[in-house]
């Protein structure tokens, strides 16, 4: 616990908002990849991926005062789990015996929502980093 | 003199504390806007102070025996408390509006706490410069 | 010549006492600026120690630096005063023509 702390909050906050948009980012740029990966030796489609995150902070929770405010941080990417979308489309090389194509399970809509999620939050965790840097700026002018 | 002065010096640099624990408290709640059963955390010190400090009120005392009214020693240190409230599905407890303008009025209330130190300090320095 | 009548009288003449040794009036004051020595070295040593948390990177607040950097500083610059002022009356008593 330095007296850089809320700038390190501030900081991880940013590396975990940078972080969801990569992820939101790989997600649109893959919304019609229908060969995702090669799984048993049939193509998948890609899946959705997640962020996981939470909150860093020491697991004690015996003495509420004596918790550390850490900041936030990735845990994991996982992917959702939700089923494909089937679009009925025969033409395409990838569609079945009934002519359905198992598109991946990325929803735009949703993806630009969480876009902008991401943004604003990155944004807000910007002004508290300059916040609290304009207080230690300020901290050292005392008696100058 | 010099007591109330420095007892001066020493309430404000308990604010300045307070405000830059409330700044640490601030941006964790900021950058967890989005974690899942994430409480937010707030610094309480001003209440504290109301209570401890009564700044019109001081008795006269015609003899150093008689009793103090009115002015106290203890300075309260700031509490960090967890709230309670949930604002979105996922069990998150952080408003990001409240945040960010708890944020703003902070950094200023800090900037405000310094220059008034440092006018105290300047108002010392003076007192002991003149001829 | 018997000088023992003076004698007598001699005897029941007032004597000049012996002016009384001056006070030192120093104690009070040099009591008071060995306090003021005390609290500016205090300070200086509270100073010092904070720095030394900033740099090793502890737990500490920059405001408490700052602020214990001015409270040095300011007991210092006292005492120095506080000093010069004694040296300066002094020199001034020591100027005095009888």
């Amino acid at each position: 616990m330095s007296i850089f702390q809320s700038l390190s909050i501030s900081g991880s906050a940013l590396t975990a908002n940078r972080l969801k948009l990569d992820v939101v980012s790989s997600n649109l740029a893959n919304a019609n990849t229908t060969r995702g990966q090669l799984v048993n030796g049939e193509w998948v489609p890609y899946r959705r991926k997640m962020v996981e995150v939470t909150a860093n902070q020491s697991t004690s929770f015996t003495n509420l005062l004596q918790r550390e405010l850490s900041g936030v941080q990735v845990n994991k990417i996982v992917e959702d789990k939700s089923p494909f979308q089937a679009v009925y489309d025969p033409s395409n090389p990838d569609s079945n015996e009934q002519g359905y194509v198992m598109m991946p399970n990325v929803d735009v809509t949703k993806e630009m929502v969480d876009l902008m999620a991401a943004t604003r939050s990155y944004e807000a965790n910007v002004t508290a980093f300059n916040a609290g840097k304009s207080m230690l700026v300020k901290a050292l002018e005392i008696g100058r | 003199m010099g007591e109330k002065m420095n007892q001066m010096i020493g309430i404000m640099s308990r604010a300045l504390d307070a405000s830059s624990l409330r700044q640490k408290s601030i941006s964790n709640n900021i950058a967890n806007v989005n974690t899942p059963n994430f409480k937010s955390t707030k610094v309480s010190f001003e209440e504290m102070l109301q209570k401890e400090v009564k700044s019109q009120f001081i008795g006269h005392r015609s003899n150093a025996k008689h009793v103090l009214i009115g002015e106290t020693d203890q300075i309260p240190s700031p509490k960090l408390e967890q709230g309670n409230a949930v604002f979105q599905n996922s069990g998150n407890g952080v408003d990001l509006d409240y945040e960010m303008t708890k944020l703003s009025e902070n950094t200023i209330w800090y900037q405000s706490l310094a220059y008034g130190l440092n006018e105290e300090f300047n108002l010392l320095k003076t007192a002991i410069r003149a001829r | 010549m018997n000088i023992s009548a003076i004698q007598a009288f001699t005897n029941s003449l007032p004597t000049i006492n012996k002016p009384q040794s001056t006070t030192d009036s120093s104690p009070s004051f040099g009591a008071m600026l060995n306090q003021y020595i005390q609290d500016a070295n205090g300070a200086v040593k509270d100073f010092e120690s904070k720095s030394l948390s900033l740099a090793k990177g502890e737990a500490i607040n920059l405001h408490d630096v700052t602020i214990a950097a001015q409270k040095a500083s300011i007991a210092v610059s006292l005492t120095t005063q506080v000093r010069d002022k004694a040296v300066e009356a002094y020199q001034e008593m020591m100027r005095m023509q009888i």
